[in-house]
């Protein structure tokens, strides 16, 4: 991690070690039964071995800690602890010593030391000691900058800088897809991959929506009055593994009729995730501001407000439309149509007028329909004539809905 | 292909091993007038009977009939061609000595030197004096389940007076050494590099000649933690066994003690970290199942004895050693194997010995074998960092051993801990608080007091850690140092010495002279096992 050597005797030794968190000491047991040549040996041996666990001897994993023997991988978003300790290797007492730390990093230049202020002496075999901590924000190479000065008992001025060189590479690989259901909400899937090299615990991701939205996060379950985590037994992401967070979006009252008309891109969220590796050492990452494409809906629009998950076999249901005069200038005089498909019948009357659609406003409709055929259905055949421009709109596929023998009964 | 050893009515057939060499019994006058050992003791006379060089036509197991001595290496030793410096003769003194000293090593009733002496020269084959030799102990230790292979062969080998019975060499055990002795004491080369020689002069460690040259003499060297030279005891016996450095690969039989011998040198290249030189002498023994391991291949040296001469814990060892080598997936598939045959073996045994009076003492036996192999499991799948599974084995050690539900409680919670998963660690300490409550007052008071203040040295340490992290370098440093100073004998463990180390680094550039003054500190005090690099004088 040393850059350049120092090339002149001086009294004063600058000594840094990077502060990662200490690991278990592990054992290798090695044990036998009585009736064996070694008889009690092998287990007095492991008893006796301070390293073990009294009592379970054969456990690998020790309780002592053991102090890190060399700098390790340091991540974006995790804290660089440091220990600096300048030591008087000289038989004289030293004066007005002062110690700077800094963090040189590709874009700024930041001051790390707790205090500022000089030590008036330090006697032979004394140290000043420091610990700086610092959240690293930056990916790449980042310089600590050690600086001490000092004057001798001779009164001469003395200077020296040390320089520790170190990477701070990428912890977590995030890819982001949306989904876009029937209704006004959007699905978030972020999938999020741990590339560093060893296991990780998410402690929390969470989706900070922009203003437009409101967001429920989907992984997690209410079980037995606990929530508990989609994910199961499986608690930590192992190096390269992948976890996918879903949550879902839903657009607040006051944007909710912009949301059907909105254009182009918008702007969704942020996820803010905080992790935690080995003995509780804590990283945090935020993305940047999450967008999403709006798909067009061309001039109508035709959305569900609400509709069953699961209906019952040849029994009708009913569903609510909503339709959304999506252009700037044109008021819109609607006739709906209602087409039936094999599996799908519609009730009531097709071909009716559904009066004058303002522009940029909606109105809700509500229809009755059955399904002949089981299985997961998809609802089509509505369809929309704009009696002004006698131009059609089709509407296939809107939405799916699963559909069961009524010997199984379908909770409402 | 080689011939069974009990295959003694010798050399018609078209042998292609040398006929078995007879050879007249010793004189007496071998005892009376040369001394080799002025101290001998009667048994001493009995016992050199049994241990010499020699079979008898009429009863070639003569020399084989109490286990517990190297004799019955004697039979088929014939086959490796005596020279001037046989090692067989020279160590059948040292042998005699074994003989004495062994006798308390098993705790099977041996049978008396009389009657020994007239298996020998009745010149009958009644193995009854052998018979007497075979305990319920053994029979419940040595039970295994030989594979369809191997068993096929026994069973040839028992029924062999109808046929001879030619095993094909692949079949066959052949161990040897594979390197002749471990270099040294790191200890005292370190001490030669920068304490000088006259330092270095004064560090004495029992070496493999500096104590007898038998299983006494090796567990005080394994004891004192000497285990280099332990080692290499373990392998002049073997030597002297037959199956020395060299001899990998040349016919051999085996016995109770060679195979314990063999156990002991591997299990202590374990412990030194030695997993390569332990692999390639496990080579030989492949998957512990040849048939020449086991009693029923020596009907004329065990009769009527049954089951595998290989010690369990050799299986265990020979299974976790491949995850030091790096193939854990080896180690959990060779662990499952002996989990299955330990689960049938109990089955067996609890159907047959049910109402006996050693029903209780060999459902200990195998529950205990059973938890030893799912505490190996757990270990391998923490060293796999299949930390779900490894956790859940880790609960099943507990039902086995729910003796020792605290500490186990205690180290999933560090498992936890080092994923990174604080709460679940938490709960875990909480919970070993709950079940120390709930055991019996004192030795619940016992149990806490040990994982609140776990033996000083580890908590001692783990503070010194912490005073660290809070930029307490000069604190932390005294109060390891004082640790260290206040009971050497026990306290200079290479994970202390490695922290200690690493604090004089950071402490000053003169870091080298403390670091010389723990190598002074270890030269008195640590056997030949002791590893060098804790001290970074590298």
């Amino acid at each position: 991690m040393e850059v350049n050597p120092p090339k002149q005797e001086h009294l004063l030794a600058l000594k840094v070690m990077r502060l990662t968190k200490p690991t278990l000491f592990t054992n290798i047991p090695v044990t036998c039964e009585e009736k064996d040549l070694p008889g009690d040996l092998f287990n007095q041996l492991m008893r006796d071995d301070p390293s073990t666990v009294n009592g379970a001897e054969i456990l690998m994993l020790g309780e002592m800690l053991t102090l890190p023997q060399n700098f390790g991988n340091i991540f974006l978003g995790e804290t660089f602890s440091s220990y600096i300790s300048v030591h008087n290797d000289s038989n004289q007492v030293v004066k007005d010593i002062l110690v700077k730390a800094d963090l040189q990093t590709s874009s700024q230049r930041l001051n790390l030391s707790a205090s500022n202020a000089a030590v008036a002496e330090l006697k032979p075999d004394c140290c000043i000691d420091d610990v700086i901590h610092h959240e690293v924000k930056e990916i790449g190479t980042h310089i600590l900058v050690c600086a001490v000065s000092y004057t001798t008992q001779a009164g001469e001025k003395m200077y020296f800088r040390k320089f520790f060189k170190f990477q701070v590479l990428k912890p977590l690989d995030v890819k982001t897809k949306f989904y876009n259901a029937e209704t006004d909400e959007v699905f978030l899937e972020a999938q999020i991959q741990n590339i560093t090299t060893s296991p990780m615990f998410m402690e929390k991701v969470s989706l900070e929506p922009s203003i437009m939205y409101n967001v429920t996060e989907l992984n997690s379950v209410s079980q037995a009055g606990e929530c508990v985590s989609t994910f199961g037994s499986r608690a930590y992401l192992q190096p390269m593994d992948t976890r996918q967070y879903l949550y879902c979006l839903k657009p607040k009252k006051e944007f909710a009729e912009k949301a059907g008309i909105i254009k182009g891109v918008t702007v969704i969220g942020k996820l803010d995730i905080v992790w935690k590796t080995n003995l509780g050492e804590r990283g945090r990452l935020q993305t940047s501001q999450l967008q999403r494409m709006a798909p067009g809906y061309g001039d109508v629009r035709l959305s569900l407000e609400a509709i069953p998950d699961t209906v019952n076999l040849e029994e009708p249901f009913h569903i609510t439309c909503k339709i959304t005069n999506c252009s700037s200038e044109r008021t819109m005089d609607l006739v709906l149509e209602m087409c039936n498909t094999s599996s799908i019948h519609w009730c009531g009357i097709s071909g009716r007028q559904l009066g004058k659609l303002h522009p940029s406003s909606s109105l809700c409709l509500a229809l009755t329909l059955l399904s002949s055929v089981q299985g997961l259905q998809s609802i089509s055949g509505l369809r929309l004539t704009d009696t002004f421009l006698k131009r059609t709109y089709e509407y296939d596929d809107i939405a799916q809905v699963c559909v069961v023998s009524s010997a199984i009964q379908v909770e409402s | 292909m080689v011939k069974s050893p009990s295959f003694s009515s010798a050399s018609e057939t078209a042998a292609r091993t040398p006929p078995q060499v007879v050879q007249p019994s010793p004189s007496l006058s071998k005892f009376f007038g040369d001394t080799i050992n002025t101290n001998s003791l009667a048994s001493d006379f009995f016992d050199s009977f049994t241990t010499s060089t020699f079979i008898s036509v009429s009863n070639p197991n003569a020399g084989a009939s109490v286990p517990e001595k190297l004799s019955s290496l004697t039979a088929p030793a014939g086959e490796t061609s005596p020279d001037s410096t046989d090692p067989s003769c020279s160590a059948g003194a040292e042998r005699s000595e074994s003989g004495v000293s062994t006798a308390s090593l098993e705790i099977l009733e041996s049978p008396k030197p009389f009657s020994q002496i007239q298996a020998v020269f009745a010149g009958s084959d009644d193995p009854f004096a052998t018979a007497l030799s075979m305990s319920e102990m053994d029979r419940r230790n040595d039970a295994w389940l030989p594979s369809e292979g191997t068993r096929d062969i026994l069973t040839a080998v028992a029924t062999q007076q109808y046929s001879t019975v030619f095993v094909d060499k692949e079949n066959l055990t052949m161990p040897g050494l594979r390197f002749d002795n471990i270099q040294g004491d790191a200890v005292k080369d370190l001490m030669l590099r920068f304490l000088g020689e006259k330092a270095a002069a004064k560090r004495q460690v029992l070496n493999a000649s500096s104590v007898e040259q038998s299983f006494v003499g090796l567990k005080q060297l394994i004891s004192c933690r000497n285990w280099r030279a332990a080692v290499d005891l373990c392998g002049r016996l073997l030597a002297a066994h037959g199956q020395g450095y060299g001899k990998s690969g040349l016919p051999t039989s085996h016995t109770t003690d060679s195979l314990q011998l063999w156990f002991v040198r591997l299990a202590l290249l374990v412990k030194l970290g030695l997993f390569q030189n332990a692999e390639m002498e496990f080579e030989s023994f492949g998957n512990l199942d040849q048939p020449d391991l086991y009693y029923e291949y020596y009907p004329h040296v065990y009769p009527g004895r049954r089951g595998s001469m290989v010690p369990f814990s050799m299986r265990i060892l020979h299974a976790e050693l491949q995850q030091y080598l790096g193939n854990p997936q080896e180690s959990l598939d060779r662990l499952h194997r002996v989990k299955t045959v330990c689960s049938k073996v109990r089955a067996a045994t609890h159907s047959s010995l049910t109402g006996c009076p050693c029903f209780a003492a060999s459902v200990q036996l195998w529950r205990s074998r059973l938890g030893r192999v799912t505490y190996s499991m757990a270990n391998c799948l923490l060293l796999m960092k299949d930390y779900v599974l490894a956790v859940e084995a880790y609960h099943a050690v507990i039902r086995c051993c729910p003796e020792q539900e605290p500490q186990l409680l205690s180290g999933i919670g560090r498992i936890s801990l080092q994923i990174g998963d604080i709460k679940t660690a938490e709960k875990y300490f909480q919970e070993v608080e709950k079940v120390t409550q709930k055991l019996d007052g004192p030795q619940g008071k016992i149990m806490v007091l040990m994982n609140r203040k776990c033996p000083s040295l580890c908590a001692n340490n783990n503070a010194a850690v912490c005073l660290l992290y809070l930029g307490k370098l000069k604190d932390s440093l005294r109060q390891l140092e004082a640790l260290v100073q206040r009971d050497p004998g026990h306290y200079l463990h290479e994970s202390v010495l490695f922290n200690l180390t690493t604090m004089y680094e950071l402490e000053s550039s003169r870091s080298m002279q403390k670091k010389q003054c723990l190598l002074e500190a270890v030269a008195s005090r640590e056997g030949d096992s002791f590893n060098t690099q804790c001290l970074k004088l590298a």
